[in-house]
């Protein structure tokens, strides 16, 4: 961390992470992710995979304090290391597979180094906490399904939202909702929409195609009022269309596009470099106001019922594990 | 015993020779490219009708290093090799004090893989074998020697530095524009007047994280005007 923040004292969130020991209990168990070079030194050959430089000008390998603060500690970076961690002999594991964020999970098996999916990253993590009887807290994010839609990709943030998917599936079958609750939900929405009227079973990415007076699929994609045809799935406002020959972050670096139509006609718009057509021009599409689905299962799980603010979630937690009762302080009611 | 030695010495002038082949020199320049769109009135006769501004830009290089800026150093880019497989790139902001850090994975998708040999020579090693020597001249205390030639429509005129690896000047023509660039000013990097500009204060920020930035007053701003991950070729 550099600049106004740093000098006003605060604490990037690497350091926090490592630092949680020193305020509750032993601290963190498993921490999983990208961000490496916030971990490790600016200096020569501070990076594994690249020999490269981190960000730390503190003077602090925070990877290394990993493995000398905790016994039966694991520090791993690429696949390899992390297929190799064994749960039952491992009680503190850190894995830092990309220098920024993990890739999307289109672009994952490009990886030089290998990035182990989010299935298989929750269940590593089960694996090592569930030896602890108290029970345990696992936090899992598909931070990217966000980027990707900021990027106006659909077929990435999709993509991820099946990686996000399969986590759940993960959890759901190596947990027991007699005692494990799970809630499934989102920090927010997307201005991403879904056109009507196309016929069941009609690609999700693809081109709109209707229905005919008997409802029976047409043969020809639906137009627009432009003659052109459309997709189910568009975006209200960012950068629009572009159809690239690598998708999603990329779209940044060419020019924006939304706010006019373009003749998809002869476009495959179930490409991964296909982005959706926006209306207002924005530099990236943004978040959206409306609510968000809220899924659980578990103990305390029926308490999530119509329209919630959400601070009820904390409450339903802190209810199912007993929380504020178990840490001696005041209970929260 | 005699014939050893004897192969021990080739072998280690040969390893001498190709180190001094392969070695970077540090050193910081000053660069001065002029473009001029021709526009042609009629078939034998291109008129030039627009010339641009020539535009300033400094240069400075070591062997892990390169990095360039406008003259007014308010916009600079930086290429980190750290280990001759994997290139990162950072877009620097100076008058934003903010930086873009581009991972070698960004560089992959985006099909900007930095030709490191390019960058650091400013001229493309395969192309100057294609074109042909011509005389020597000097520039400053360096020998400059001259390369012309056609490749793919355009024609070249290199004056190249053999001892920096880099052109004194290249004049690269097609039929619509001519671009000549220019060496001002070399030193070597310990002694330049030019120091590069510290960007350990830096706010820095990754290109993946521009989506989720959409109110950063910066990434506001570049948005609007030069563009994110804006690479610039010389």
């Amino acid at each position: 961390m550099a600049g106004k923040p740093n000098t006003a004292g605060c604490k990037d969130i690497a350091s926090q992470l490592i630092d949680l020991k020193d305020r509750y209990g032993n601290g963190l168990e498993v921490a999983l992710g990208g961000g490496r070079k916030n971990f490790i030194q600016r200096i020569d050959g501070a990076d594994p995979e690249n020999n490269g430089k981190g960000e730390r000008l503190d003077h602090r390998d925070l990877t290394a304090e990993w493995l000398a603060d905790y016994k039966n500690s694991s520090y791993v970076w690429n696949q390899a290391q992390f297929d190799a961690i064994n749960p039952d002999t491992t009680d503190h594991l850190l894995g830092l597979f990309n220098m920024s964020h993990m890739e999307y999970e289109e672009d994952r098996a490009n990886d030089i180094g290998g990035e182990p999916s989010l299935s298989e990253m929750t269940g590593k993590a089960i694996e090592i906490l569930e030896k602890n009887k108290k029970g345990f807290f696992l936090h899992v994010e598909a931070g990217r399904i966000d980027h990707a839609h900021h990027a106006g990709n659909a077929q990435r943030a999709l993509k991820d939202t099946i990686a996000f998917a399969d986590a759940v599936q993960t959890a759901y079958e190596m947990t027991d909702p007699k005692d494990t609750l799970i809630i499934v939900t989102a920090d927010h929405s997307h201005v991403f929409t879904i056109a009507g009227y196309p016929t069941r079973g009609n690609p999700i990415l693809g081109k709109v195609i209707h229905n005919d007076t008997a409802g029976n699929p047409k043969t020809d994609h639906e137009l627009a009022k432009d003659d052109m045809p459309y997709t189910t799935l568009g975006y209200t406002n960012g950068l629009g269309f572009a159809d690239l020959s690598i998708g999603g972050d990329t779209r940044y670096s060419e020019p924006g596009a939304a706010g006019s139509r373009n003749d998809l006609s002869n476009i495959d718009t179930e490409n991964q470099g296909f982005h959706q057509e926006a209306m207002v021009p924005l530099g990236s599409e943004t978040h959206a106001a409306e609510d968000v689905a809220i899924y659980a299962s578990g103990p305390g799980a029926s308490l999530f019922q119509g329209t919630v603010e959400q601070n009820v979630i904390f409450h339903v937690m802190n209810k199912a594990g007993r929380l504020s009762k178990r840490s001696g302080l005041t209970p929260v009611k | 015993m005699k014939f050893t030695l004897w192969r021990f010495f080739i072998f280690t002038i040969a390893l001498l020779l190709t180190t001094g082949a392969n070695a970077t020199t540090n050193v910081s320049c000053v660069y001065e490219t002029i473009e001029t769109k021709n526009s042609v009135t009629n078939e034998h006769e291109p008129r030039n009708d627009s010339q641009k501004q020539p535009s300033k830009w400094f240069f400075w290089r070591t062997e892990k290093e390169i990095e360039v800026s406008n003259a007014e150093r308010s916009f600079g880019e930086k290429w980190i090799n750290n280990n001759q497989r994997s290139v990162f790139y950072q877009a620097l902001y100076h008058d934003k004090k903010f930086l873009l850090d581009f991972q070698p994975a960004d560089l992959k998708i985006l099909g900007k893989q930095a030709d490191w040999e390019m960058r650091s020579n400013l001229f493309p090693q395969s192309l100057l074998t294609q074109l042909e020597r011509k005389n020597t001249t000097k520039f400053n205390q360096y020998d400059v020697v001259r390369y012309e030639g056609k490749v793919a429509g355009i024609e070249y005129r290199v004056d190249w530095i053999p001892e920096l690896k880099l052109p004194a000047r290249v004049e690269k023509n097609n039929s619509n524009t001519l671009i000549i660039t220019e060496l001002k000013e070399v030193y070597m990097l310990d002694k330049t007047p030019y120091k590069q500009t510290s960007t350990e204060e830096y706010e820095a920020m990754d290109y993946a994280d521009i989506g989720d930035n959409e109110s950063h007053p910066v990434v506001a701003q570049l948005q609007k005007s030069i563009g994110i991950g804006y690479f610039h070729d010389h």
